[in-house]
């Protein structure tokens, strides 16, 4: 599904990514683990196109997507959430998941222009009912008229996450997601990332809790200083002496 | 009684200039000061066409697409920059236009502007006075009703979502750069629209009506009233324009009238600001929930 080959990136002088070459199967759920500083996150940044790289490739199903912008890189098949959680504060929970779910021909000023003047009946299509599913999903439906300038830190990441699960792209790629959220809410997300997989789809996930790794991740790439150290089924990846070594400190 | 039809229909001119900055300052949060430049395009191609025997719905048509492609030059740079910078760059085009109109005498009149522009005619009849009032108020209140449910469709949606997290619109495939670009463009074209009625109105434009001083005055009347309200706008303009003919009234001594008018003007200006800086119909920042 996702290729990378021989991913660079410098940060005033930090060279963070050094040559990260690995691939992202279909169908599973890869996780990246790594200590602090090793380049999770900016890989993943790297790969959604929020930073380009200084040298590599990038293919998406096969096409090469290295030098698309990040709108554009979303639009051929992949979405993402936040480290931290971001939110579009002045939309209510609702209105969030629905303009990510509202496709693009639906959201020009010419359409909705013509609607405004009279001139054009053609309704926008509206998923609302994705929208109440997604909503249900990540258990936001009693929320669904707040703005989300008031919603609590666990609740802009379930936002976020809903909002990416309306997106509906092939491949997700979640930065630590479950990250300061209730251990009840952990074990639920599980329950979805894992059906989310069984329908098909390619999860890229940045995780610290590797309980979590465990009960999820089909794949592991472990990231040390910037290069892929071991990459391969989850079960192995955790019981290779070096990456306990080197990760768990043991 | 002319006089008071004269304000109603410069706070009507106003209300489609207030409203039209509105799109792109509250609901965009695009911050800009040229919105004069685009009304001087408006007010300067219906003169300027009005002498070669173009009806007046294509001057005012023409005016509207040179002030769109104009008003694209000015999204450019926000694709790049937001907030001072954004103003900074806005600030220039509104000064390269007041000198372009200053210094194209052959064109424009130069410093004397363009005098005898006809009224506007419809049907073949011309329309001034309390007619001329009655139109404008149609225009504004058809300028209001448009952009009230352009702003609630998916493209308003949209733009609310560009002003609070662009980065986040982005990931979700969303076109920020065609967003930002179609909404100048607009609101451009409806600035152009509002010199094209003003033009007819005073029968005469100079540099002077459309600098930067009056992007300023339509960028407060936007703040006054309530950013991102649309409503709250329509509030500024009626009171920015009938405030100084109401403080006419004020009693002061005859040495300082006008500077002390102009003080209190101000200080009725900062008050509001200091109580209201979300404007006078704006909303509050919600308290986070427990």
């Amino acid at each position: 599904m996702l290729e990378l080959r021989g991913l660079r990136k410098r940060f005033k002088g930090n060279q963070v990514l050094r040559g990260v070459t690995g691939c992202v199967k279909r169908g599973a759920a890869t996780a990246l683990i790594g200590s602090n500083g090793a380049g999770k996150s900016t890989l993943l940044n790297v790969i959604s196109g929020l930073l380009s790289s200084d040298e590599g490739t990038i293919l998406l199903n096969g096409r090469d997507i290295t030098r698309r912008s990040g709108f554009s890189r979303a639009r051929a098949g992949i979405g993402r959430t936040f480290q931290h959680p971001r939110a579009f504060t002045s939309l209510t929970v609702s209105e969030a998941i629905l303009m990510a779910r509202t496709p693009p021909g639906d959201e020009g000023i010419g359409s909705n222009l013509a609607r405004a003047l009279g001139v054009s009946k053609r309704a926008p299509e509206l998923d609302r009912q994705r929208v109440q599913e997604c909503l249900e999903i990540c258990r936001l439906d009693h929320l669904s008229d707040v703005t989300a300038d008031r919603l609590s830190y666990g609740e802009r990441k379930l936002l976020m996450f809903a909002q990416v699960l309306a997106f509906d792209r092939d491949l997700i790629c979640l930065d630590e997601l479950c990250a300061g959220l209730e251990a009840n809410v952990v074990e639920y997300l599980v329950g979805v990332f894992s059906e989310l997989v069984r329908n098909g789809k390619t999860i890229l996930f940045v995780e610290h809790n590797l309980e979590l790794v465990r009960a999820l991740a089909d794949e592991i790439v472990f990231l040390h200083e910037g290069t892929v150290y071991r990459s391969g089924p989850a079960g192995g990846v955790l019981e290779d002496p070096e990456v306990i070594s080197l990760y768990l400190g043991e | 009684m002319a006089y008071l039809v004269h304000l109603l229909t410069i706070a009507n001119i106003y209300i489609v200039l207030a409203v039209s900055l509105d799109l792109l300052v509250g609901y965009t949060g695009l911050i800009s000061l040229a919105h004069a430049a685009f009304f001087a395009i408006g007010a300067y191609s219906t003169a300027i066409l009005q002498k070669s025997d173009i009806g007046p719905f294509v001057a005012m048509a023409t005016g509207m697409v040179l002030a769109a492609l104009l008003s694209v030059l000015a999204a450019l740079p926000s694709l790049r920059v937001r907030g001072v910078y954004l103003l900074i760059v806005t600030i220039a085009l509104q000064i390269v236009t007041t000198v372009v109109l200053l210094n194209w005498g052959e064109l424009t009149g130069g410093p004397g502007g363009i005098a005898r522009i006809p009224p506007l005619v419809v049907f073949g009849q011309p329309v001034h006075g309390l007619a001329f009032t009655a139109l404008t108020s149609v225009v504004a209140a058809a300028v209001f009703a448009i952009c009230w449910r352009l702003m609630r469709s998916p493209f308003g949606t949209l733009l609310q979502a560009v002003r609070d997290d662009e980065l986040g619109c982005l990931m979700l495939g969303k076109n920020v750069a065609l967003a930002k670009i179609s909404v100048f463009a607009f609101s451009g074209a409806l600035a152009a629209m509002a010199g094209s009625l003003y033009a007819h109105h005073t029968s005469y434009v100079d540099p002077s009506g459309f600098d930067v001083i009056v992007s300023i005055l339509i960028l407060l009347m936007v703040m006054l009233g309530g950013a991102g309200t649309l409503y709250g706008p329509v509030v500024g303009a009626i009171t920015l324009t009938l405030l100084p003919e109401v403080l006419r009234f004020m009693p002061a001594p005859p040495g300082v009238a006008a500077a002390s008018k102009q003080l209190v003007y101000g200080l009725l200006l900062v008050i509001i600001i200091f109580f209201r800086p979300q404007g006078l119909l704006g909303k509050g920042k919600s308290n986070a929930r427990g």
